[in-house]
């Protein structure tokens, strides 16, 4: 009797619980080997990089891709694909808070505007475009004919919540577009 | 990482050459649930049980001893001091063989996100009262790994490794020892909110003063968070 007590407290201890979410940003990446990436994805990179790949399959809600990654001079860089090998954006990471570029002053001002409290976990340039000027991005030759957006992941408190964000800025500064996060939870690091 | 290993293995070996040491050996079954409260807050409520299988001295032959040995209720309120640090307490009451337990705790954790892993650093301190014995005090070091084993990133319908390893001091009386405790575990996350895991519990208890009882749990963990 006593343990069905205990039992019947635990349940209404939790569910009493409030509970309320909001889930945009849904992801999930698989390592595939090369042999089971578009041979022109493959091709593409081992034309603009001799190095070491490692290569991912990446589901989302808009899709399949493909997504090699590694690292040139100490920078890490991604390249992703659409499911039939064609170049879809090149990312690399970089510090937010030590780089200088034009839209910072911009981007800052709308995160302190948007979120009480935040702070950058993640920050990327992004390019898209011509293939060929992607190649130079990846080979390391600076093409000032493509800006890069700029793509942040940010832990931010709005009123009453806290969430991951995923935003992405223009090269101007301007928000583009603003996914909240599904998070993973790490009770079973922590209990 | 390397360290740690070698830290543990070694202790392990030391605490194994003890004589008239015990063992006790069975099922660890934990379910877990947690919810993200407003203004930063979180909960978490634990039920774990424990049934033993085999106990006995170790070194002879094996035996069978089946018995349903306790169970724990465990509530926790943690806050979220930023994006890596939470402090949190909580309170737990155990039956064990019909007499209970209490114990208030107060926790600290620090969470370090790397490119292919996760860690949680957890400090603890507990003070438990069971009737007729004097209060125990502990205090409590965990460093709990999770290593996804598809891609960087742990996704929904994934498969992970845990390794966690805790050292414990504790005081009750006259009497000062230290238990040490690692588990390894593979786990399996099927969606936002749940996980599922099973492994091996290792606990060497008492292994200070000698006559150290030595713990293999088969562990198996339903982690479900509301949001």
């Amino acid at each position: 009797m006593f343990k069905l007590q205990f039992l019947f407290f635990f349940i209404f201890s939790v569910i009493a619980l409030p509970a309320f979410s909001q889930m945009n940003k849904i992801e999930r990446e698989l390592k595939v080997k090369p042999h089971l990436v578009p041979e022109n994805a493959r091709s593409f990179i081992e034309a603009s990089y001799k190095g070491k790949v490692k290569w991912y399959q990446e589901y989302n809600q808009t899709g399949m891709y493909f997504e090699a990654k590694f690292k040139r001079e100490g920078e890490n860089l991604s390249v992703k694909f659409d499911s039939t090998g064609a170049v879809y954006d090149v990312e690399e990471l970089f510090q937010f808070s030590s780089a200088e570029f034009p839209a910072k002053a911009q981007i800052k001002a709308m995160l302190t505007d948007r979120f009480i409290r935040y702070r950058i976990w993640k920050a990327q340039r992004q390019w898209t475009g011509d293939p060929g000027k992607l190649k130079k991005i990846i080979s390391g030759d600076s093409d000032l004919d493509i800006k890069p957006k700029f793509e942040l992941v940010v832990r931010g408190r709005k009123k009453g919540d806290v969430a991951y964000y995923e935003l992405v800025f223009s090269n101007s500064g301007e928000l583009l577009t603003e996914k909240r996060f599904a998070g993973e939870h790490l009770n079973n690091l922590i209990y | 990482m390397r360290t740690t290993l070698i830290l543990v293995f070694t202790v392990f070996l030391h605490t194994f050459s003890f004589a008239q040491s015990t063992y006790v050996s069975g099922l660890l079954p934990q379910f877990n649930f947690g919810s993200y409260l407003k203004n930063d807050w979180k909960f978490n409520a634990k039920l774990e049980a424990r049934q033993v299988f085999f106990q006995g001295e170790m070194g002879k032959a094996l035996n069978a001893s089946s018995e349903f040995e306790r169970y724990d209720l465990e509530w926790v309120a943690s806050k979220n001091l930023d994006n890596v640090n939470t402090l949190g307490g909580g309170y737990l009451i155990r039956n064990a063989r019909g007499t209970l337990t209490h114990r208030f705790i107060q926790q600290y954790t620090h969470t370090v996100k790397y490119n292919s892993f996760k860690l949680v650093h957890r400090i603890r301190t507990d003070q438990s009262k069971a009737s007729g014995e004097d209060w125990q005090f502990r205090l409590r070091y965990r460093a709990g790994f999770e290593f996804p084993l598809n891609g960087q990133v742990l996704d929904p319908r994934e498969f992970y490794l845990k390794l966690n390893n805790e050292y414990i001091g504790w005081i009750r009386g006259n009497t000062r020892e230290m238990d040490i405790r690692a588990l390894l575990a593979l786990g399996y996350r099927s969606n936002q909110q749940f996980k599922f895991e099973t492994g091996i519990d290792y606990r060497a208890e008492e292994i200070i003063g000698g006559g150290t009882e030595h713990h293999f749990w088969l562990t198996v963990g339903c982690y479900f968070n509301l949001n």
